[in-house]
């Protein structure tokens, strides 16, 4: 029978503003020493109230008409209660009727995954279990976050990793969010069941995943587990039969969570102390008119200077990365200078941590229109001199003596003097002429390693006849 | 004159003149504390120290003449929802009990700014859940007049402190009708501002969007001395207005009684209230008519439509704002409980008060599932109605003159079995905060059996100027608010 | 909405959702009590609101922000100084049921 998985993605980006969302205290929580980055607001004590974050607000919006969506002139907070140490006010500050964004869609592959909402919240605090203790630290208590919740058409696994990974590099082209999940600042909670003929396995919503590939494998993990049990009980999907299961990276599996109780009706209500927020159409065009030139653009312009498919995503992957090459590039249209560009940004430079301060184009101008006279590898070495200590590059191949030396009298003179002093290859040559190599060395080693090796070839073959 | 009887500006000046000192007064008023409070038990916690340091810390500044505030050595009790930073805050709860709060509120750091000296904490229905102050926590407060009745409440510890001469000006909260009711009850002048004129940051949250802090003060001239120091927008309050804030004390005196339109919203002169208390509002508009203003019946939605309103969503909000009381972060806690869900059930059930429990239990019923737009929903469009209903009212009209009760106060323990008799005791004072407008409670006479009776003066958004301009002709008027009861 | 009387399961069901617990006679007293205030609130239903916008709360203020900066926050000591159980400058609690 045919089996179609049914994947909906819930995506949580922390925002990465300078300050948390309803108050004052520093954002940052990775590796803070506990409870420093706390006031009245975020440890919710009697009296605190909120006040929302403008640049948060701004950002969701932002994000929002990144992922294509209809952006909400009017929105407001709600109230969504439920108990847990980590969320101080036993409420959570997020939205419900009147998300920021709505109705957006990513295309993978051609296909469009449709996204439900992207609305602004707040993150909870940490808890750290130990024994049967719980340790809380509420520095993250308050950071904001952008709740990214997708339509349940994503259809297979490896969709739902590219989807991940489209949301990563949208997030960071809009400098909104490092979107790391391994550091969760970016959070993935998916929702799986399967279509089996025409019938539905329960949903299951799956939690505690760490990691891209986490999610690929948790995904399929539950595919595979849910083929298997709908074989055995045929039980289908109702409304009361979806659970939640905890994603287990060491062994691989997922496994049932027992339900908080009582926890499934979060009372909501607009949240009474932040007054409705409201963005006119000038507004968010305003925000618009900001969003950097989007991957989707990029790619297919790199394509029109001839570059491939895997360099023109390579290079778009990453916002600081393209924008150096388009900064080299410098509105040339010439496909050959954006080739020689490309392979060395995605050659010598890849490797290390570019700084775009530190690129200077006209650089990269001078080196292409010498490239006849320098050896690829020289060129590699240069570019990476050139950044590092930012001199002409052309200056270091003269120090150096790179230049490869293209003067066929000179070459033939050196030549003369290699055949001369070497008999025995010169002998070895007439019965093999595959050996030329020894004597090509011989003349590279004379010249220094200046001579084009190309043309020290030649004049050596014609010499030898 | 006797020390207990001098009024802001009397202390302030006394002070500059070197007529006596702020310790000097601080010290008469804790005596004062010591000697009556045992009777009335207005003060949760009395702040001896605190105040005299305040004290101390004024006489110098005076004695190295430098500026004092505008409140400088003014005796303040301040209602126990205050966090005060240096003062144990229990919010009438013994969830509470031993908090030392790591901030204060906004309005008690103002009100120090401005060299007022902090005596106590004052009882209160637990975090202003009650009418009455026998939904505290700790104990009962005593009416002054009348020793077996409630001073009403929530605000029933401020009401009765300034009622008995232990404090000049005080502070409380009137979401329903705390800050007015007590006010009437104990002949005090208080006022319930509009919402958003003062912030809220730094007070327990009972309801968010009808929560009004406010002061009580003997008269109503120190009461807008107070108002227009604790008034303004606060950036920690999202909510409060940033509309400038009006010189009140220029414009108490800027009253043309000529023309002057006072409604009297029939719906609040029913049998239901007691005749005296009808008798006694009537007067008070009787007496601006004698000096040219007219009175005008006009009619307002039916009070029990605001009280409805109120009670779906006033419990929403609070189910809301009392789940941070879990004792893990501050409060009281059990320990021993073999996991983390009886954790939260057995702190929760042993730290609360019953009415805490009451009203957490209606608000989340009325938010569960299913429920929504029955209850809030609606009660949110109602709220609508009623605000744009008074707004309209109030275009034909100056002010409303209401009966603050519909009763005088009543026996200790003769309302606490029955929550709706309990409820009913806002009928009049609770329209005003589902509008949001302001309205000034001022003593304007006494029942036959000698217990005070509170006038409303209630007008539109950010008229408190217009509300204190009638409230103080009123006083220079009459002398009800010089009464004192006999303790 | 009709005259409604409240089953001790439902007040139970709504005071576990609340985490609070209730004695029997806080239950039987609750029980008693939340019938008539909940009846109470129907005299709601004589109003036509099929036409009016809710009013979530009363000001009419709209756009209230802060500028994203950072400001001083509370020290450790400070943050956990009133929380009943501390360790290493973390505030302790019970553990979840769940993992």
């Amino acid at each position: 029978m045919q089996i179609t998985p049914i994947i909906g993605l819930e995506v949580h980006v922390e925002l990465k503003t300078k300050s948390k969302m309803f108050c004052g205290c520093d954002a940052s929580h990775f590796h803070v020493e506990p409870n420093t980055h706390t006031c009245p607001v975020c440890l919710g004590l009697p009296g605190a109230l909120p006040v929302p974050n403008i640049t948060a607000c701004e950002w969701c919006i932002k994000l929002g008409l990144a992922l294509g969506c209809t952006i909400n002139e009017e929105t407001f907070f709600e109230r969504k209660n439920y108990f847990y140490p980590d969320l101080p006010k036993g409420y959570q500050i997020t939205q419900l009727q009147k998300p920021f964004a709505v109705n957006g869609k990513i295309a993978i592959d051609g296909h469009d995954i449709r996204i439900n909402r992207a609305h602004l919240e707040e993150d909870t605090g940490k808890s750290q279990h130990v024994g049967d203790t719980t340790l809380l630290d509420f520095n993250r208590s308050g950071v904001p976050l952008v709740e990214i919740v997708s339509e349940p058409n994503i259809v297979s696994p490896e969709e739902a990793k590219k989807y991940l990974g489209k949301i990563q590099q949208i997030v960071r082209y809009l400098g909104i969010s490092d979107a790391d999940i391994e550091k969760g600042s970016m959070r993935c909670e998916p929702t799986v069941n399967l279509q089996i003929g025409d019938s539905f396995t329960p949903l299951v919503e799956i939690k505690n995943i760490a990691s891209l590939t986490g999610v690929l494998d948790a995904i399929q993990y539950e595919v595979d587990r849910q083929s298997k049990q709908f074989e055995t009980d045929h039980i289908e999907k109702n409304a009361t039969n979806k659970t939640t299961r905890g994603w287990d990276a060491d062994k691989s599996v997922t496994f049932l969570q027992r339900e908080k109780e009582g926890s499934a009706d979060y009372r909501y209500f607009p949240e009474p102390d932040i007054p409705p927020i409201v963005f006119s159409p000038d507004q968010i065009d305003a925000i618009r008119a900001t969003l950097p030139e989007m991957p989707e653009a990029k790619i297919a312009k790199y394509k029109a200077l001839n570059l491939s498919d895997y360099d023109a995503n390579l290079l778009a992957e990453d916002l600081t990365f393209s924008s150096i090459f388009e900064k080299i590039l410098s509105n040339s249209t010439n496909s050959e200078f954006a080739k020689f560009i490309a392979n060395l940004l995605l050659g010598p430079l890849k490797t290390i941590g570019i700084d775009i301060g530190k690129i200077n184009p006209l650089y990269f101008k001078n080196l292409y229109d010498k490239k006849a006279d320098l050896s690829s590898s020289a060129i590699k070495q240069l570019v990476l001199e050139s950044y590092q200590t930012g001199a002409n590059p052309l200056l270091l191949a003269q120090k150096q003596n790179l230049f490869q030396v293209s003067d066929t009298g000179a070459i033939e003179t050196m030549a003369k003097k290699v055949l001369a002093d070497n008999p025995k290859a010169v002998a070895d040559y007439k019965k093999n002429p595959q050996s030329i190599g020894f004597l090509i060395g011989q003349l590279m080693k004379a010249s220094g390693g200046s001579a084009n090796p190309k043309l020290a070839k030649e004049i050596l073959e014609k010499l030898l006849k | 004159m006797e020390i207990k009887d001098l009024t802001i500006n009397d202390i302030r000046l006394g002070l500059k003149n070197k007529k006596f000192t702020a310790v000097g007064i601080t010290q008469e008023y804790l005596a004062r504390i010591k000697k009556v409070d045992p009777q009335i038990n207005a003060f949760i916690t009395v702040a001896e120290e605190q105040a005299l340091a305040a004290a101390k810390n004024l006489d110098n500044k005076i004695s190295k003449g430098e500026e004092i505030g505008k409140l400088a050595g003014v005796p303040l009790a301040v209602k126990d929802l205050y966090l005060t930073q240096d003062i144990q805050t229990t919010a009438g709860s013994q969830m509470l009990k031993d908090y030392l709060p790591q901030y204060s509120s906004t309005i008690y750091s103002k009100l120090l700014a401005q060299d007022a000296i902090p005596v106590g904490k004052t009882n209160t229905d637990c975090y202003g859940f009650g009418v009455s102050t026998e939904n505290s926590g700790y104990f009962i407060t005593k009416n002054p007049w009348d020793l077996t009745r409630v001073p009403g409440g929530s605000s029933g510890g401020s009401a009765a402190a300034i009622a008995a001469d232990m404090a000049v000006i005080a502070t409380g909260t009137d979401t329903g009708s705390s800050i007015r009711q007590p006010s009437a009850f104990c002949s005090a002048t208080g006022l319930k501002a509009t919402y958003g004129r003062n912030s809220r940051y730094g007070i327990t949250a009972m309801a968010s969007s009808f929560d009004c802090p406010g002061p009580f003060a003997k008269n109503v001239f120190d009461l807008a001395i107070v108002e227009s120091v604790m008034a303004g927008k606060d950036p920690q309050d999202a909510t409060t207005s940033p509309l400038p804030v009006p010189d009140y004390l220029n414009e108490i005196n800027n009253l043309n009684l000529k023309g002057l339109k006072i409604g009297l919203p029939k719906q609040y002169f029913t049998e239901n209230t007691q005749k005296e208390v009808v008798d006694a509002v009537k007067q008070a508009a009787a007496t601006f008519a004698k000096l040219g203003a007219n009175i005008i019946e006009v009619s307002v939605p039916d009070p029990n439509i605001a009280l409805a309103t109120y009670y779906i969503i006033i419990p929403s909000e609070i189910s809301a704002n009392m789940a941070r009381y879990d004792g893990i972060r501050f409060g009281q806690s059990v320990s021993g409980t073999k996991d983390l869900f009886n954790y939260y059930l057995e702190t929760r059930g042993k730290f609360m008060e019953p009415e805490m429990k009451r009203r957490i239990i209606i608000g989340t019923y009325v938010l569960s599932a299913g429920y929504y737009d029955a209850y809030y929903l609606k009660a949110a469009k109602v709220r609508t109605v009623v605000k744009e209903a008074y707004q309209q009212v109030l275009k034909g009209v100056d002010v409303l003159f209401a009966p603050v009760a519909p009763t005088t106060a009543w026996k200790i323990g003769e309302k606490v079995q029955d929550p709706i008799q309990m409820y009913l005791a806002d009928i009049y004072t609770i329209s005003v905060n589902v509008a949001g407008i302001p309205s000034l409670a001022v003593p304007c006479g006494f029942d036959n059996q000698g217990l005070p009776i509170g006038l409303q003066i209630i007008g539109n958004f950010f008229e408190e100027s217009k509300l204190f301009a009638i409230g103080h002709k009123f006083q220079q008027l009459t002398d009800y608010h010089l009464q004192r009861p006999n303790i | 909405m009709s005259s409604s009387t409240i089953s001790v399961d439902e007040v139970r069901r709504v005071a576990k959702l609340a985490r609070i617990k209730l004695s029997p006679t806080e239950e039987e007293l609750f029980t008693k009590q939340l019938g008539p205030v909940v009846d109470y609130f129907e005299v709601l239903n004589k109003i036509d609101t099929s036409r009016v916008k809710p009013s979530f709360q009363i000001t009419e203020l709209k756009n209230i922000f802060r500028e994203d900066q950072v400001l001083k926050s509370f020290s450790q000591s400070k943050a956990i100084s009133t929380a009943p159980k501390t360790s290493n400058g973390f505030i302790v609690t019970k553990a979840s049921i769940d993992k």
